[in-house]
């Protein structure tokens, strides 16, 4: 009788090898006023070795992750006051804000693990975990951006895009002042 | 003081609880896997691989949480390889007949606006107006980065590969909500509130898309 009763659930539930489902949940739209100037790409290997763990946990695991992201900078030119633009004939004076980060990409398509090894009893690693450490890649990224040239090389490419502009509506001198984030 | 033989028995008894309590604690934490998602990973240092100098301006961001989900059931009854095979039973029984679920919560941001670069914004000026020709906003960039991503529930052992096609498929689903949601026209918008902040000091000015002409 049981056998039966579990037979009949098997043949309930039982259904296509492969399902898929998705939804949207939370959404927001906003007006921005970026001007992205420059475009780093960055390159970072996450390493993880998991040899020193507890004595009766028997063999190795170890990770190595490639990555890459792409962040851009620039300013946000919503932040421009009334008062920070002064036309007096032919010249202009403006003065910029300080560059900013825009945003942060990691395409799949580019994260990559080379090396996955597991030895003895352990366990392989789950995506859960290897998310866990993609993240933890990601915060090192973000840290590590603050000792790259990417704010200053923003702030220099606005201001050649801003002259550029002005130039065009035929200014004849454009004064840039790019004031700095404290 | 000499030890009584309650207190001899006393003592072995302390003693083989604590014994029993370790051997508890390793098997414990010997079957309960290995997930050491804490971990901290080495400290290896970035490498810049290229520096661009680009022109964009982002007028709308759009951001989202996607849920994709894959399920893999077993396949039909005949199929039980083994009825002895207690895992194989626990799975179908106690998970409904799924063999294998990955469940992954997507959160992405979508930036639309010009290249003002790749397009070249055509500036004219006739008495007091200017008139400014800008290309129509496009698509800039979808952005997913592990900090927006989660994995909700995984069953079964999954590749890297299977992973990665479910984040491309939301990363095609933001696109998709994107083109419903009509950005195009909310950046055009946008981008014509922010040039007329630049232009603060004209009278007038007038925008053309390459349609208008």
């Amino acid at each position: 009788m049981n056998r039966f009763v579990y037979i009949l659930i098997l043949f309930i539930v039982s259904c296509s090898s492969t399902d898929e489902a998705e939804k949207a949940s939370v959404m927001e739209i906003r007006e921005l006023g970026q001007l992205a100037t420059v475009e780093y790409t960055i390159g970072k290997l996450i390493q993880l070795d998991q040899t020193d763990v507890e004595w009766y946990k028997w063999g190795d695991r170890k990770l190595l992750i490639k990555t890459r992201a792409t962040v851009k900078a620039g300013i946000d030119l919503k932040k421009i006051k009334e008062d920070d633009i002064v036309v007096k004939g032919n010249t202009i004076e403006i003065t910029l804000p300080p560059a900013e980060y825009i945003s942060l990409n990691m395409d799949p398509n580019y994260t990559k693990t080379e090396v996955e090894s597991i030895s003895g009893f352990r366990d392989n690693f789950t995506q859960k975990e290897k998310n866990a450490f993609l993240k933890q890649g990601e915060e090192a990224i973000r840290k590590d951006l603050g000792e790259t040239k990417i704010l200053q090389d923003a702030a220099a490419n606005a201001e050649d895009i801003i002259r550029d502009f002005y130039k065009e509506l035929g200014f004849e001198k454009i004064i840039i002042h790019s004031s700095i984030e404290d | 003081m000499k030890l009584g033989r309650e207190h001899i028995r006393l003592i072995k008894n302390i003693s083989i609880t604590v014994v029993i309590g370790i051997l508890a604690f390793i098997l414990y934490d010997y079957f309960k896997g290995d997930d050491n998602s804490a971990d901290t990973i080495a400290d290896t240092p970035i490498r810049i691989e290229a520096v661009k100098k680009i022109a964009e301006i982002g007028a709308v961001s759009y951001t989202d949480e996607i849920v994709v989900d894959t399920v893999e059931y077993y396949d039909e009854l005949d199929e039980i390889s083994d009825w002895l095979d207690a895992y194989e039973l626990s799975q179908r029984l106690i998970n409904r007949n799924v063999k294998r679920r990955l469940t992954l919560i997507v959160k992405g941001e979508i930036r639309v606006g010009i290249d003002i670069r790749k397009n070249n914004i055509e500036i004219n000026r006739s008495n007091d107006t200017v008139y400014l020709k800008l290309s129509n906003p496009e698509l800039l960039e979808v952005n997913l980065s592990p900090s927006g991503t989660d994995v909700y529930q995984e069953q079964g052992s999954w590749s890297d590969k299977e992973r990665t096609i479910l984040e491309l498929k939301a990363k095609q689903r933001l696109i998709n909500n994107s083109v419903e949601l009509d950005l195009i026209n909310k950046a055009r918008v946008s981008t014509e509130k922010l040039f007329k902040r630049l232009l603060q000091h004209e009278k007038y000015v007038e925008f053309i898309y390459p349609e208008d002409n």
